[in-house]
């Protein structure tokens, strides 16, 4: 049985025999505690209004969230990703930006949040998430940076280093998913609406610069997965590279269609009502 | 001043720094999306300084810019009769003569080394013109004649190319063969419930057309290095 604190890139054969990394559920219990006791503590101080803190689907939503994230960080696909396939480490941030960071954003209620908003240290939170402008070029720094050959290779083999990747990837993903929701306070719904549209469609275009790299490099571009032993018979690093390429076009365009969808036919019910009240 | 108001006062700088420099109302749309097209150049420049070397590399074929670790003074191609695949007699420095030849001592059943290095080999081979492809030779000889029957070293060959030779014998011509090629003779290193591992050299030796061994390739040969001395080795003898 092996154990580390975090998945990480090692010289070993691949196996399929389970390990087990006790920093990863630590993680993980935190984050849902700190749900749970955000949601009582909230509960309590709103005990004199009969309303709910969060709906059922806000809990489920979060919940979802946090499974997922689980399952994308743990054994199997975490070591996969950190180590072995660039496919997996693909898998995990279209994963972890486009579906977990939005069901965990979708969790947390507005009453939980208005609780523990004036904290101090909530206060770069709610800085950032109140521009959407700086969470977008966060959202692609971050992308940009953890997928820069030089820096992956040197954070891959250590734990901490891919904690590291995980945690910005996740922090920034939920800051991006999170300032869209500042759209909305403006008085201007239509605009709000139209300006939610270019952002979700901003961050469709970028990520197709790392997935052209790996598409169309000649040759592995990261050591970590270059030198890796091979997981499937049959499938080559530059196979494997070209794969973890067409899972960032791919993959990302139909979850971020659906998203541009949903904003799109809201923006668009918006314009239909004013043309109305116009008329 | 305690930590709480230290990181407040820092947050209010940054704060006025960007909101003054970047997302005030009234800083110009078109120099938000220079902004983003600037980080976007960057990254882009980023990625693409970290791979700068190696497609320097390919762009250049030079011998003084091969990745192998050279070998001084003349080391002539080692003469040693083993036994092929099909079962016949390969006499390695008549048969290999006048190409440039990687030759490797390792066993099918190896879980790291082998694979990858033969597996990098066959993907650089892949990616290069038809005369490199053609030019080069590569032996494989397994020092584990116990387990690796000629047909398993075949299949396992062929995993990764066919066009590759592959070459057992007995224990002393073994031994005979990795003296002649200047390697320790591989052993049992350990040895576990279902097997076990054999202690190899684990680099690759290549010779030239001159017959001489030219460099040695170490663990950790990437593929563009070898489809850039290959090609180096083969065009510009």
């Amino acid at each position: 049985m092996e154990v580390s604190w975090w998945c990480s890139a090692r010289p070993i054969s691949w196996s399929w025999d389970p390990q087990f990394f006790p920093g990863i559920w630590i993680v993980m219990l935190c984050i849902i505690g700190s749900y749970i006791f955000v949601y009582i503590k909230s509960s309590k101080k709103n005990s004199s209004l009969n309303s709910e803190i969060a709906t059922n689907k806000e809990k489920l939503s979060f919940i979802s969230g946090w499974l997922l994230l689980w399952i994308m960080t743990d054994w199997p696909i975490g070591v996969l990703g950190s180590g072995y396939l660039l496919s997996a480490h693909m898998l995990q941030y279209v994963i972890y930006s486009l579906v977990v960071a939005p069901l965990l954003v979708g969790g947390i209620s507005k009453p939980m949040i208005s609780y523990y908003k004036d904290l101090w240290i909530f206060i770069p939170f709610r800085f950032l998430t109140s521009r959407p402008f700086v969470c977008f070029v966060a959202f692609n720094i971050v992308l940009a940076i953890t997928h820069i050959p030089y820096f992956t290779d040197i954070l891959k083999p250590l734990q901490l280093g891919q904690m590291l990747i995980d945690v910005l990837w996740i922090s920034a993903a939920m800051l991006f998913w999170s300032a869209i929701g500042s759209f909305d306070d403006q008085s201007d719904v239509s605009l709000a609406r139209a300006q939610k549209l270019l952002y979700i469609i901003g961050i469709t275009l970028l990520p197709t610069i790392p997935g052209a790299f790996f598409v169309f490099s000649d040759f592995p571009l990261y050591t970590t997965y270059e030198f890796a032993t091979r997981v499937f018979n049959g499938l080559s690093a530059r196979e494997d590279q070209m794969y973890a390429g067409l899972i960032m076009w791919m993959g990302m365009t139909p979850i971020l269609l659906i998203r541009l969808a949903m904003a799109f036919f809201s923006w668009s019910e918006s314009e239909s009502r004013r043309a109305g009240t116009i008329d | 001043m305690n930590i709480k108001n230290f990181a407040v006062s820092i947050f209010r700088i940054a704060q006025h720094f960007v909101h003054r420099f970047i997302i005030s109302k009234s800083t110009p749309i078109t120099y938000q999306i220079s902004i983003i097209f600037s980080l976007v150049f960057f990254a882009t420049i980023c990625i693409t300084c970290s791979s700068e070397d190696r497609m320097f590399k390919e762009d250049s074929l030079e011998r003084d810019r091969l990745s192998g670790i050279r070998v001084d003074g003349f080391v002539q191609r080692p003469d040693f009769i083993l036994q092929d695949t099909k079962g016949n007699s390969f006499d390695f420095q008549q048969e290999t003569s006048g190409k440039v030849t990687l030759l490797y001592f390792g066993y099918t059943n190896c879980p790291d080394i082998c694979p990858v290095h033969f597996s990098n080999i066959a993907a650089a081979l892949d990616q290069s013109p038809y005369e490199v492809r053609n030019g080069v030779e590569v032996i494989f000889v397994s020092v584990d004649p116990k387990r690796d029957s000629p047909q398993k070293i075949r299949e396992w060959l062929d995993f990764f190319d066919t066009g590759f030779v592959g070459l057992t014998g007995t224990d002393s011509d073994l031994e005979i063969a990795q003296n002649a090629a200047g390697t320790p003779a591989a052993f049992v290193s350990e040895v576990y419930e279902n097997g076990y591992s054999i202690a190899h050299a684990a680099w690759i030796f290549l010779y030239t057309q001159d017959d001489s061994l030219y460099l040695k390739y170490p663990t950790g040969t990437r593929q563009s290095e070898w489809a850039h001395d290959l090609k180096a080795l083969v065009l510009q003898n």
